[in-house]
């Protein structure tokens, strides 16, 4: 100790010793502060932090899953899917509005040769439409463009390019408004418990077949798992779970009765009428009356649902539903509204039977008029037909006969008209499995006398009202699908059919997975000899002359039951009917047709040589357009 | 020994010089282990989270860290053999030339990330606000010395911390926040060894405070921001982890989940997604703890940390032991400076320091930062080796 005396080195002062100490204090007071974060963060909650780090790492691309394959029930191929690169925009990591994104617009316009003012129109009606969804710029770009854009990740941040399932319409206009159209599921159909475990951005069906069959159609997207790096770059692929491709769903349509049909509606439309107009519509449904599988149905004029494949313009949309292009997206057969004119005589014939007003061997006198009311009804033209029964009044078409038929049944307790024709299917959806269907109208003293109460409508119901409905005039309003219900229900002994397209579904090779449950049909109670004398009076039409369509029939070879029908519609030219219902023969089994031709005339003009070509499809006979002279209502 | 009478050092002395000469170990091992030790784990650390950084040449970052650790090592053990109290003569040299290095590198220095921190020299560039904070410390410690018989006045303390905020402040402005405030943590550690009067201290932080608050508050609001954006963003992104990658709490989130996922033991260099895959950013240099934390797990981490608390042990033990008032304000200076980059650097990796920017000394990649610390431990060797040798073989130091 004593040399501490001797010691140049200036002595440890007590302070000096005690800041460094302090020093020393701090020090520790940090180390174990570090340490015990790094206990916290490593050993405690180390698995937290583990899992982030590997969620960090991986991310699940979608792969989408083609859609199922739609296919006639004789194996045709009706709609398919085609691959095809797309160029889109991932708008949630676009570069905020400003000199950034104008750069990406300009530089993705010279790589797809558009304008980047076009580029950026299409992200904000894309956005408007799906605010999350990824938003496509332009599809089908050659493999060119695709490398050019993966090459060079960082010049186009938010573009992506995948390959996407478009759905193909081989046969274009054909039965086009029976599949409707796919698109990316909206928010709110996220929500449906239909889309129960559908992702977001999956494309779904959003009308037609594509919508009633979607869980079938739409498959099971796959998923790569890459690692990525911070930039989201590609690392290495981890693992792949292979999409799969939706069930393939068969139709009972029959593919060449569709075009036969459709090319029938073509050629019906064509036909010059004198009062002919521009852009006639028109639909046409074939149906087995058996079991309501429908063999084939199309709505005049088509259109080529391919467009649907790309996100389709605004105005494009507009103007596939205006009245100058003849509103093509709307599926006439369950969706258009028509007078039916006097294709409603059957049914009519029902109602009066049924109820007792007449029975089938009840005369009534046809002097070409008849007072009802204050008002004389006519016959067209003002022909008289004289003395006829049910199957005559039929045959010719007497409209006499049928106002008399009306007028009897108003006065009849619990309105028997209305009755029979909302059970033979009017006045109410058939049931078809395709979404939209319409109720149609059944006119009745409440509807009218409602309407009235409301001062909607300026009369009360009247007598009247009920002599037009009878002839299918007036407030009635119909579709051709439920007038090929109705029929059928007369033809098959009161069993009315729920029409349906879908046949069952099926694995790729064409294995059954699942019948289509056979959708359930009632059953009316018909009078057997009552209804043998309505389709006596309708074989007498279609076969005989002066049946109102015996000269379009002339020559063919098979047994037709089938009414024309010429409805008048205010402010529209006369539109063309024919129902008609043709037992099975020559192999093939029983049919029901009907054809309705917007402002197509008479219904042996249009309607009927329609209906002829249909049926020689069906039961194969040489087609032959006989345009018929009967003019009839 | 007690009854024969104290003789004279002179005598002492030739009592010593008449005996042979012995081999004594007068540099301090502990602490060149510990500085040893670091730089072999920052090779290590270096090699396993660089491998993909360069295409090509995934021993790119490995080499030049090598090279400038064998720089450094030599230029420890000569500056380890100078008496350090040489320098103080050099006081106003230093001051001045460090004054002149960091406006230099102002006006000409090479920008990178929007800050002029460097110039580029051949082989590598040169980071002279790292030389400065050894600079300061020296300048400092002399300048304290002169005035040690007024340590107490308010004007001394008013003075060397004005000396300490020059040049902390011309370094913000170049803009690196985090080294200007290790050269204010400086002038705060040298007053504080000196033996400055706690109320100045408390004036000090009252003023710190102040500063702060006009800085991040008061100047902003009146359209004068002192700070830029990003350093408000950084200072305050420990409060709010972000899963934004272009906002600063996501490069803290990324690092601790880095060091969380380590656990116990680590992931393994090959499994270290978050450092390999990019996602732990600056991985080579301010987040390089983080990376050990991740590839060697709470394991790897303890032992880094230790060799830092060997570092500052060894660090603060030679303070009492230096032969003069010069050495020991030094030695606190250094000591003070590397507890405050070992504690900002390591808790902004783990999320409870903010981000500055300051560098892991040894850890971090970077020539400057390397051979600068490895100069300053060369000085407290030599403060060590001189306070030994001024004391004789038997006086142990106070801790």
């Amino acid at each position: 100790m004593l040399q501490l005396q001797d010691q140049r080195k200036a002595p440890i002062t007590p302070q000096l010793a005690l800041r460094v100490a302090m020093l020393a204090g701090i020090a520790l007071a940090m180390f174990g502060i570090v340490f015990f974060r790094l206990w916290y963060l490593q050993v405690l909650s180390g698995d937290k932090y583990l899992t982030q780090a590997n969620d960090n790492r991986v991310r699940d691309i979608v792969v989408p899953a083609p859609r199922g394959d739609v296919i006639d029930r004789n194996g045709t191929v009706l709609v398919d899917n085609r691959i095809s690169i797309a160029v889109q925009i991932e708008p949630q990591k676009l570069p905020p509005r400003g000199p950034r994104r104008a750069e990406l617009y300009r530089r993705l316009g010279r790589v797809l040769g558009m304008s980047p003012a076009k580029i950026a129109r299409e992200v904000v009606e894309q956005r408007k439409a799906l605010p999350y969804a990824t938003i496509t710029i332009k599809q089908d770009v050659p493999p060119a463009v695709r490398d050019y854009v993966l090459e060079r990740q960082n010049q186009f941040p938010a573009v992506v390019v995948q390959k996407v399932y478009l759905r193909h319409y081989p046969h274009k206009e054909l039965g086009a408004q029976l599949f409707g159209t796919v698109g990316e599921i909206s928010p709110k159909e996220l929500k449906m418990s239909r889309f129960r475990g559908v992702h977001q951005g999956t494309v779904v069906g959003q009308g037609g077949l594509e919508w009633t069959y979607d869980r079938w159609l739409r498959g099971v997207p796959g998923a790569t798992r890459v690692q990525v790096d911070s930039l989201g770059r590609p690392k290495g692929e981890l693992s792949l779970q292979e999409p799969k491709q939706g069930k393939q769903l068969k139709l009972s349509v029959d593919f060449d009765l569709e075009r036969a049909g459709q090319e029938a509606m073509s050629e019906a439309a064509g036909i010059p009428i004198t009062n002919g107009e521009q852009n006639r519509g028109g639909a046409f449904v074939a149906m087995d009356p058996r079991n309501g599988q429908v063999l084939a149905m199309g709505s005049y004029p088509s259109f080529d649902p391919n467009l649907f494949a790309k996100p389709l313009k605004e105005s494009t949309f507009k103007k596939l539903n205006s009245v100058e292009t003849g509103a093509p997206l709307v599926d006439r057969v369950i969706d258009g509204l028509y007078p039916t004119g006097s294709t409603m005589k059957p049914i009519t014939a029902v109602a009066a039977l049924q109820s007792g007003v007449i029975t089938p061997d009840t005369y009534v006198d046809d002097p070409g008029s008849v007072q009802i009311g204050n008002i004389v009804f006519q016959n067209a033209g003002g022909a008289a037909h004289g003395t006829v029964s049910l199957p005559t009044a039929l045959q010719v078409s007497s409209d006499v006969f049928f106002y008399i038929m009306g007028a009897r049944l108003d006065s009849a307790p619990g309105h028997p008209l209305q009755k029979w024709a909302r059970r033979l299917g009017l006045g109410r959806p058939t049931g078809i499995d395709l979404p939209g269907e319409t109720d149609g109208l059944v006119p009745s003293p409440p509807w009218r006398d409602r309407l009235y109460r409301r001062k909607l409508t300026d009369r009360p119901w009247s007598i009247g009202d009920n002599v037009n409905f009878a002839v299918g005039q007036g407030d009635l309003q119909a579709t051709p699908l439920q007038m090929a219900v109705a029929y059928s229900a007369i033809a098959n002994d009161g069993r009315v059919v729920t029409p349906h397209i879908g046949l069952r579904i099926e694995d790729a090779a064409g294995r059954l997975l699942q019948e289509v449950d056979p959708p359930p049909s009632r059953k009316v109670k018909l009078d057997e000899y009552g209804r043998q004398a309505i389709l006596n009076g309708l074989q007498l039409a279609a076969g005989s002359p002066p049946g109102t369509s015996a000269d379009v029939f002339k020559g063919f070879p098979y047994r037709v039951m089938g009414k024309t029908g010429t409805a008048e519609r205010p402010g529209w030219g006369d539109q063309s009917w024919y129902v008609c219902y043709a037992p099975a023969a020559g192999g093939k089994g029983p049919i029901v047709v009907a054809v309705t031709v917007e402002q197509g005339g008479w219904g042996a003009s249009a309607a009927a040589p329609a209906a002829r070509l249909i049926l020689s499809q069906w039961f194969n006979v040489a087609k032959k357009l006989v345009v018929g002279s009967s003019h009839t209502r | 020994m007690s009854t024969v009478p104290p003789r004279s050092p002179i005598h002492r002395r030739v009592d010593e010089l008449a005996q042979p000469p012995r081999r004594e170990l007068h540099f301090d091992p502990l602490l060149a282990v510990a500085a040893i030790g670091l730089i072999t784990c920052s090779l290590v650390v270096l090699g396993v989270a660089t491998r993909d950084d360069v295409l090509g040449q995934p021993h790119y970052f490995l080499y030049r860290q090598a090279a400038y650790a064998v720089v450094g090592v030599i230029l420890m053990i000569a500056v380890a053999r100078i008496d350090y109290s040489r320098l103080r003569e050099l006081k106003y040299g230093l001051y001045t030339s460090m004054i002149a290095l960091i406006l230099l590198v102002v006006a000409v220095g090479t920008t990178t990330r929007g800050s002029r921190r460097s110039f580029s020299l051949p082989f590598f560039s040169l980071q002279p606000s790292e030389l400065g904070k050894l600079f300061l410390v020296l300048a400092l410690s002399a300048f304290v010395v002169d005035r040690t018989r007024r340590i107490g006045d308010r004007d001394t303390t008013a003075r060397v911390m004005l000396a300490a905020l020059v040049p902390a402040a011309l370094v913000m402005l170049q803009p690196d926040l985090g080294t200007g405030l290790v050269y204010a943590v400086i002038g705060v550690a040298v007053l504080f060894v000196a033996g400055t009067a706690w109320r100045h201290f408390a004036a000090l932080g009252a003023l710190a405070a102040a500063a702060i608050a006009l800085s991040v508050v008061v100047a902003p609001a009146v359209g004068m921001p002192v700070l830029k954006g990003y350093q408000v963003d950084r200072l305050t992104a420990f409060l709010n982890p972000s899963e934004n990658p272009r906002d600063q709490g996501y490069q803290q989130n990324q690092s601790r989940i880095a060091i969380g996922s380590g656990e116990k033991t680590g992931r393994g260099p090959e499994k270290a997604t978050q450092t390999r895959l990019n996602f732990l950013p600056e991985h080579h240099t301010d987040f390089v703890f983080a990376v050990v934390g991740e590839a060697f797990g709470f394991l790897g981490a303890a032992v880094v940390l230790s060799l830092y608390a060997l570092l500052i042990w060894r660090s603060l033990r030679i303070v009492p032991m230096a032969k003069n008032l010069y050495g020991a304000l030094i030695a606190g200076g250094i000591s003070a400076m590397l507890m405050f980059q070992v504690f900002v650097n390591v808790g902004m990796t783990v999320g409870i320091m903010p981000i500055t920017g300051i560098p892991l000394p040894l850890l971090s990649y970077g020539g400057s930062s390397v051979i600068v610390t490895f100069l300053a431990i060369g000085l407290l060797q030599s403060i060590h080796v001189q306070g030994r040798l001024a004391s004789g073989p038997k006086v142990q130091g106070l801790l």
